[in-house]
C-alpha cells in the first residue's frame, strides 16, 4: 500500500493559464486593429475572421466590457485580440 | 420618411421575461431613429400586437405583425403577416404550438407549416433558428435541404435568408455562409437585429430578466445571459455598418415592409357572430319576437309607452346591426337559466326575466330590450332611464355589455360556453399580470444576487404600489435606508424602476369571453389556461375592444352570491321568494338607513371612503345611488373631485364650467368628471378629437411608462383645442383633469348602483338572512368576520358559536333556538329537549352555555309589499339567530363537515365528545379546534376538560379507533379557562369571537381618558382625544394619507393618519390594536380622528386580520 504523504500533491501555488497579456496596437479611426506589436514586431492584421463584444459583470466593482477581434496575421497566424473598453488598452488573449 | 432600415425583428416586454422594453419605449425610439416601418415579433405569443399596433398609429409609424415561434425541436423562426391570410395563419400556428406543445412549452410541428404558409414572409431565424445552427456546425447539406424545403413550402419570393449582427462570436463566420448559402439558391438575404431593447443601457434588465426565468441569479447564468449590449434598436447607419459585406440585406428589409400592408388596426376581417333563428325568422324579427312575448308576460299587455320605446330601441339595433348580438346574450342567458334551474335555484315553470341568472351592467340596464331578455334587472320604463347614452344613432363602438353572475353559476356557465362553441371559436379573455413593487423586488433580489433575508424583509416592509418609488420607500426604513447608494442596491432600485408594470405572464380575465362565428383562431392566438378546460385568447380587454369583438364578461360577484343565497332564506323562512326587480326604489326608510353610514356589508358603498360620502351625498333614487358609487374611485379623487362635486351638490356653492365647450359632457355631474366616458367626451368636445382618438387618450392615460405618449397627446389636444378657441391655459387646465386612474364607465354606475340599492333594501327588512348569506360568502366585501359579527349584533342579530349536534356546513338560521330547515331527525330531537312548539331550550346537555344569555332579537322591520307568513313552523321571532356553520372552524374541511352531518343524519345526534369522535373519526386539529370554537359546549360545558378527555381519547389514523372507554379516571381537576383564554381560542379558530368584543375584555385595562367610538359622539370638532380599537382597515390610496378604522366594543372609529405622523409611526400601525391620540374633525356630519400619536398594545396573537389596501 502507498502511504499517504501527507503532503499536498505540489508545493507550487494555484496559478491562472491563459491570462490576457498587454499588447500595443495600431489602430484605425473606428478603433479596429491595424496592426499588432509582438515582441518588438509589427505584424499587420490581413484579416479580421471575427468580432464580438463582451459586457460583463456589470453589477461588480469592475465590469468586464471588451471588443474582441479573430484576426489572421499578415504572416498567416491567427490571434484573438481584445479592447479593453473600460481602460481603452489591447491584450492579446491567451496561447 | 426616408429611412434606409427597417427592423424586422424585435421583442418588446410582452416576451415574457424576455424583452426588456415596452411597446411605447420602442416606438418612440424607433420614430427617433427615423424608422418608418417596425416588426413586433415576440415569442410565441401576440399579446402585444394590437397594443403595439394602436401606439404606432398614433405616432405614424408603419406596423408589421410577426411572431418568433418555436418549433418542436426547440428552434426559432421568424414569421410576418403579410396579408390577412396571412395573419390567420400567424394566429392558427401560435394556436397550434400551444395546444399540441402545453401552456407552458408551445412548440409548432414543423411539418404542418406548409399548410399555413400562405400570406406569410419566412425569414430564416436567430442564432437559435435550424438553418444558422445548422450553417454554424458546418452541417451544410442538411441547411440546404431545410432551406430547399422552406421554398417549396413558401415560394422563393417568401423566405428570406436571416443575417444576425449582434457583436456575438461567431456572427461573421455565420453570417458569410448564410450569404453563400442564399445566393446560391438564388434567396435573398435580410439584416435584423434581434432587437430586446430599445438602448442599449437597458441590456441590465434584459439580463436580469434572464436570471429571473431561469430562476437563477446572473452570476449562476452566464451561458443563458446574451452576451452583450448589442440587441437594441440601432440607427439605419449602424446597421448599414454592421453589413457592409452585404449591403443589400439591409435593403431587404424595405422591401419587406413595404410588402406587408396587413394593418391589424384595420384589416382584421372580424364579423359580428352570427345567431341561428327558428325557420321564418330573421335575426332582427326573431329578437323582435322574443320581446314582445317577454312584454307580455311583464306588463300585462302592450301598451303604447312599451310598444313605442321598443320600437325606438329594435331601429337603433337594426341600424347599427347588433341583433344577433342580442341574441347571442339571449341563449347565454338561457344556458345560465338551465345551470339554475340544475341547482334548484329556479324552476321550469318561472319565466326568466323573473328570476333572472345574472344582471347586466352597461347599456343593458337602460335598455327595455336587456330587460325583457334577460340581461337587466331593472325595468327601464318604470325608472326612466334615458337610452340615448347608451344606445344612439352615432354612437361609435358596440354596446358594453358586462354580465355578472353568483360565483356557482358562472363556473359552469365558462364550461358550457366553452361545449358549446369550441374552444376555436369562444375564449376567454387574456388579462395581463404585470410587475408591481413586491415582485419586483423579489425577483431582482435574487438576480442580483442580493440576501434572501434582506430582500424578504424589505418586500415585506415597502408599503407602495408602483416599484419606481422603490427608492423612496428604502430611505423611509431605517434597516435599508443607508443602503440606498450602496453597490447592488443601487442597481435593485435602478432596476425596480424599469421593470414597474412589465407584462409577467398571460393570465385569465376574470369573466370575459369573445364568442365569434368564424374560428377565432383565425384572429387571435388561443391557448390553454391554467385552468384545466379552459381558453383564454391572447389578448386582454383593451385589445379586444381595440380590434371591435364582441366581448361578453361573465363576471363572478360576490355580491350576486350573497343576494342570491339571501333571497334563498328569505323564501325558506317566508315562504315566497321576492322578486327585487319590482321593490320599490324610491323606498326613504331605505336610503335613510345609508345616510347613517350604516353600510356594512352593501356591495359598493361599504368602503369606508363611501360611509363618508354616502351621508354628505344623501342619495334618494336610483340616479343619486349611480353618483355615489360612481364618485368614490380613485380617478374621481385624484382631482378632488368628489369634495367639490359634493359642495356643488349638497352646498349649492357656485361654480362653471373651465370653457362652455365642457358643457354637453359634463352638465349632470356639475361640472366634475366623473366617469371614464365624460373623459372622451370632453376630449371630443374641447379639443375635436374623434371617438377612436378620445378613446386612445384615455388608455393612454392608464399605461405604464406613457409620458412620452401623454406629451405627444398634450399637444395634439392643445391644438385641437386652439382650433375651437380654447385658449392654452384653459386647454392646459382642462387637460390635467384626466388621469390614469380608474374610474366607472357611467352605466356600470347605474347598474352598481341599482344592486347596492338592492343589496341595501335586503339588509334594511332582512337583516338575518343578509348576515348569514354574507357570513358563508366569505371571502368578500371589505370586512373580517368579526366586524360583519359586530354590525349584525347592532342589527339585533344573535351569532351563535357552532354546535355539534346543530350546525350544518355553513352557517344557517336558527329560529326560536333551532334551525329553521334542518333533517327530520334534529327537529325530533330538539323536540325532546324543549318544551314544545316556541321551542326555547330548556335543559342541558343540549344547550349548556349556549344562547340563552343572549339579547332578544329585535324584531326586523318589514316591507309592506312582501308580508310574511304567520307561524308555519317558524320559530318566535325574538330568538331567531345566526349559527355558525362548521366550515368556520379553522382546520375542518368541506369533507370533515360534511360528514360531522352526515353522521349525524344517520346515526342521530352525538350523546357525548366519545361518541362524536368515535362516529366521526375526526382528526386531532379540527376536534381540538371545534372544542375550541365551542362546538361541544352543549356536551362538555368546560372546554380545558373536553380538551384534556380529547387528549386522553384521541388514536392517530391507522391506529385502534378510539373507543368509548371510561376516561373518567384519567380527568384532572384543570382551573377554568378565563374569558380572555375563551376569546383567544375563538379568534385562534375563527378569527371571531360570538359572545362579545375584544374591547369590552381590555377596556378596564385602558386609562380613563381612552374613550370609546360611543363616548365621541358628543366631542366637538377639534378636540384632542385618545381612542382605542382593533384595526379592521389600513388604506393608502394615491393622496398619500394613511386611512384606519379601529373598531370597538360600541362601533367604528375612523382615523387619518397624515404623513407626517404617518411617518414616525410607520411600523406602529401594523399593530392589531391601536392606542391612538389625535383631533376630532368633523365636517358635514361625518368625523374622523387626525392621529397625532399612535402606540400599540403588545402581545396579541391570532387577532382578526385587517383588510389592506393600497
Amino acid at each position: 500500500m502507498v502511504q499517504n504523504p501527507r503532503e499536498a500533491a505540489s508545493s507550487s501555488p494555484i496559478r491562472s493559464l491563459n491570462l490576457p497579456a498587454l499588447i500595443q496596437v495600431e489602430e484605425d479611426a473606428h478603433q479596429r486593429p491595424l496592426a499588432i506589436s509582438l515582441r518588438r514586431r509589427r505584424l499587420g492584421v490581413a484579416s479580421v475572421d471575427d468580432l464580438w463584444e463582451i459586457d460583463e459583470e456589470w453589477w461588480r466593482e469592475s465590469p468586464i466590457v471588451r471588443r474582441y477581434y479573430q484576426v489572421t496575421t499578415e504572416d498567416g497566424r491567427p490571434m484573438t485580440i481584445f479592447r479593453d473598453l473600460v481602460s481603452g488598452e489591447w491584450y492579446r488573449q491567451g496561447g | 420618411m426616408n429611412s434606409s432600415y427597417a427592423e424586422l425583428h424585435c421583442h418588446s416586454n410582452y416576451s415574457f421575461q424576455e424583452g426588456a422594453s415596452s411597446v411605447e419605449d420602442l416606438l418612440f425610439r424607433a420614430k427617433d431613429l427615423g424608422y418608418r416601418a417596425l416588426a413586433l415579433t415576440d415569442h410565441d405569443n401576440l399579446c402585444g400586437a394590437m397594443h403595439f399596433a394602436q401606439v404606432a398609429r398614433t405616432l405614424e409609424i408603419q406596423t408589421i405583425t410577426g411572431a418568433e415561434i418555436t418549433l418542436d425541436d426547440g428552434s426559432h423562426l421568424t414569421l410576418l403577416a403579410e396579408t390577412q391570410q396571412g395573419y390567420s395563419n400567424l394566429c392558427n400556428i401560435i394556436s397550434y404550438s400551444y395546444i399540441s406543445g402545453g401552456r407552458k412549452n408551445p412548440a409548432f410541428d414543423i411539418k404542418h407549416l406548409s399548410e399555413m404558409a400562405q400570406g406569410l414572409i419566412l425569414l430564416t431565424g436567430c442564432r437559435q433558428g435550424q438553418i444558422p445552427s445548422l450553417v454554424t456546425e458546418g452541417r451544410h447539406r442538411e441547411a440546404e435541404d431545410l432551406l430547399r424545403q422552406y421554398l417549396d413550402w413558401f415560394g422563393t419570393a417568401n423566405v428570406f435568408v436571416e443575417l444576425q449582427h449582434n457583436l456575438v462570436q461567431g456572427d461573421t463566420p455565420r453570417i458569410r455562409r448564410l450569404v453563400d448559402l442564399a445566393n446560391r439558391y438564388g434567396v435573398s438575404p435580410v439584416a435584423t437585429n434581434n432587437v430586446h431593447y430599445h438602448i442599449p443601457e437597458r441590456h441590465r434588465l434584459q439580463d436580469a430578466l434572464v436570471a429571473i426565468s431561469h430562476n437563477q441569479s446572473l452570476e449562476e447564468t452566464h451561458r443563458q445571459r446574451r452576451p452583450n449590449r448589442h440587441f437594441h434598436l440601432k440607427s439605419p447607419e449602424e446597421m448599414a455598418e454592421l453589413f457592409l459585406e452585404c449591403p443589400q440585406a439591409v435593403k431587404n428589409t424595405l422591401r419587406i415592409a413595404d410588402r406587408c400592408g396587413f394593418d391589424i388596426t384595420r384589416d382584421m376581417g372580424y364579423r359580428f357572430p352570427d345567431y341561428p333563428v327558428p325557420e321564418g325568422f330573421t335575426p332582427q324579427s326573431f329578437l323582435e319576437h322574443l320581446c314582445l312575448q317577454a312584454a307580455k308576460r311583464r306588463y300585462g299587455s302592450i301598451t303604447d309607452r312599451v310598444q313605442n320605446r321598443l320600437d325606438e330601441e329594435l331601429r337603433l339595433i337594426n341600424r347599427h346591426n347588433l341583433s344577433g348580438f342580442f341574441l347571442i346574450y339571449y341563449e347565454i342567458i338561457q344556458m345560465a337559466r338551465e345551470i339554475m334551474i340544475e341547482l334548484g335555484l329556479s324552476d321550469v315553470e318561472i319565466p326568466l326575466e323573473e328570476r333572472p341568472p345574472g344582471r347586466g351592467r352597461g347599456s343593458s340596464v337602460s335598455m327595455l330590450v336587456g330587460y325583457l331578455i334577460g340581461l337587466s334587472h331593472i325595468d327601464p320604463l318604470k325608472y326612466n332611464l334615458s337610452l340615448e347614452r347608451f344606445l344612439s344613432d352615432d354612437m361609435g363602438s358596440v354596446p358594453d355589455i358586462d354580465l355578472d353572475f353568483p360565483r356557482n353559476i358562472r363556473e359552469e356557465l365558462i364550461k358550457r360556453v366553452h361545449e358549446k362553441w369550441g374552444w376555436d371559436h369562444a375564449a376567454l379573455s387574456g388579462m395581463i399580470s404585470t410587475y408591481k413593487m413586491k415582485g419586483a423586488i423579489r425577483d431582482l433580489g435574487k438576480a442580483l444576487g442580493l440576501p434572501k433575508q434582506d430582500v424578504d424583509k424589505l418586500a415585506k416592509r415597502v408599503d407602495a404600489h408602483s416599484a419606481r418609488e422603490l427608492k423612496l420607500e428604502m430611505q423611509e426604513l431605517p434597516e435599508f435606508r443607508d443602503k440606498t447608494d450602496a453597490p447592488v442596491w443601487r442597481d435593485l432600485i435602478d432596476l425596480a424602476d424599469q421593470l414597474d408594470g412589465f407584462p409577467k405572464y398571460l393570465a385569465q380575465h376574470p369573466g370575459g369571453m369573445i364568442i365569434s362565428s368564424s374560428p377565432l383562431t383565425d384572429m387571435v392566438p388561443v391557448q390553454q389556461s391554467a385552468i384545466d378546460g379552459r381558453y383564454i385568447c391572447h389578448w386582454d380587454k383593451d385589445s379586444i375592444d381595440q380590434a371591435g369583438f364582441v366581448k361578453i364578461d361573465f363576471l363572478a360577484l360576490g355580491a350576486l352570491s350573497q343576494m342570491q343565497e339571501c333571497l334563498q332564506l328569505i323564501e325558506e323562512r317566508d315562504g315566497h321568494y321576492i322578486d327585487l326587480s319590482r321593490i320599490d326604489f324610491d323606498d326613504q326608510a331605505v336610503y335613510g338607513m345609508m345616510h347613517q353610514a350604516d353600510t356594512i356589508g352593501i356591495f359598493q358603498v361599504e368602503s369606508a371612503a363611501q360611509m363618508q360620502t354616502v351621508p354628505r351625498i344623501r342619495p334618494i333614487n336610483l340616479t343619486d345611488m349611480a353618483y355615489e358609487v360612481g364618485a368614490v374611485r380613485p380617478g374621481v379623487g385624484v382631482n378632488d373631485g368628489v369634495t367639490q362635486f359634493i359642495q356643488r351638490r349638497t352646498q349649492g356653492i357656485p361654480w362653471d364650467y373651465d370653457h362652455p365647450l365642457e358643457q354637453r359632457a359634463l352638465e349632470r355631474t356639475l361640472g366634475i368628471i366623473l366617469f371614464q366616458d365624460q373623459v372622451n367626451h370632453v376630449a371630443r368636445d374641447v379639443a375635436g378629437f374623434t371617438p377612436l382618438e378620445a378613446d386612445q387618450l384615455r388608455r393612454a392615460f392608464g399605461r405604464k411608462h406613457n409620458q412620452s405618449l401623454i406629451a405627444f397627446y398634450w399637444e395634439k389636444f392643445r391644438q385641437g383645442a386652439s382650433e375651437r378657441g380654447v385658449p392654452g391655459d384653459v386647454a392646459e387646465k382642462i387637460f390635467k383633469k384626466f388621469n390614469g386612474q380608474y374610474m366607472f364607465p357611467e352605466s356600470h354606475a347605474f347598474a352598481f348602483g341599482a344592486t347596492a340599492y338592492h343589496m341595501a333594501w335586503l339588509k334594511y327588512y332582512h337583516p338575518l338572512e343578509f348576515f348569514v348569506a354574507i357570513f358563508n360568502q366569505q371571502p368578500m366585501g371589505f370586512y373580517n368576520t368579526e366586524t360583519l359579527k359586530e354590525d349584525a349584533k347592532r342589527h339585533g342579530i344573535t351569532v351563535i358559536n357552532p354546535d355539534i349536534n346543530l350546525s350544518m356546513e355553513k352557517c344557517t338560521i336558527v329560529s326560536g333556538g333551532r334551525p329553521t330547515f334542518h333533517p327530520p331527525f334534529v327537529r325530533e330531537e330538539f323536540e325532546r329537549y324543549t318544551d314544545g312548539e316556541r321551542g326555547e331550550p330548556n335543559s342541558p346537555p343540549f344547550v349548556k352555555g349556549g344562547w340563552g344569555d343572549f339579547r332578544p332579537v329585535k324584531p326586523s322591520p318589514r316591507p309592506s309589499a312582501s308580508p310574511l307568513p304567520e307561524g308555519e313552523g317558524v320559530g318566535g321571532e325574538g330568538s331567531d339567530a345566526l349559527l355558525l356553520g362548521f366550515l368556520y372552524v379553522k382546520g375542518v374541511g368541506a369533507a370533515a363537515a360534511s360528514s360531522i352531518v352526515q353522521t349525524r343524519d344517520s346515526g342521530g345526534p352525538f350523546s357525548n365528545l366519545g361518541d362524536a369522535m368515535e362516529r366521526t373519526g375526526l382528526q386531532r386539529e379540527a376536534l381540538e379546534n371545534l372544542v375550541a370554537a365551542g362546538a361541544f359546549d352543549s356536551l362538555t360545558p368546560d372546554r380545558r376538560n373536553a380538551l384534556w378527555e380529547v387528549g386522553l381519547r384521541y388514536r392517530p389514523h391507522g391506529y385502534q379507533q378510539a373507543l368509548p372507554l371510561p376516561v373518567e379516571q384519567d380527568m384532572a381537576e384543570l382551573p377554568k379557562q378565563t374569558e380572555w383564554e375563551i376569546m383567544m381560542d375563538e379568534y385562534r379558530t375563527m378569527r371571531l369571537h360570538p359572545k362579545g368584543h375584544l374591547m369590552t375584555m381590555l377596556r378596564p385595562y385602558l386609562g380613563q381618558d381612552v374613550l370609546s367610538s360611543q363616548d365621541l359622539l358628543g366631542r366637538a370638532d377639534g378636540e384632542v382625544v385618545t381612542v382605542a380599537g382593533m384595526v379592521i382597515r389600513r388604506q393608502r390610496p394615491l393622496s398619500k394619507a394613511v386611512f384606519l378604522t379601529l373598531e370597538d366594543e360600541f362601533g367604528h372609529i375612523p382615523i387619518v393618519v397624515w404623513p407626517q405622523a404617518f411617518k414616525k409611526h410607520r411600523m406602529d400601525i401594523k399593530e392589531p390594536v391601536l392606542i391612538i391620540r389625535g383631533q376630532v374633525s368633523r365636517r358635514e356630519g361625518t368625523m374622523n380622528i387626525i392621529a397625532q400619536h399612535i402606540r400599540g398594545t403588545q402581545g396579541l396573537p391570532h387577532m382578526p386580520k385587517a383588510r389592506s389596501w393600497q
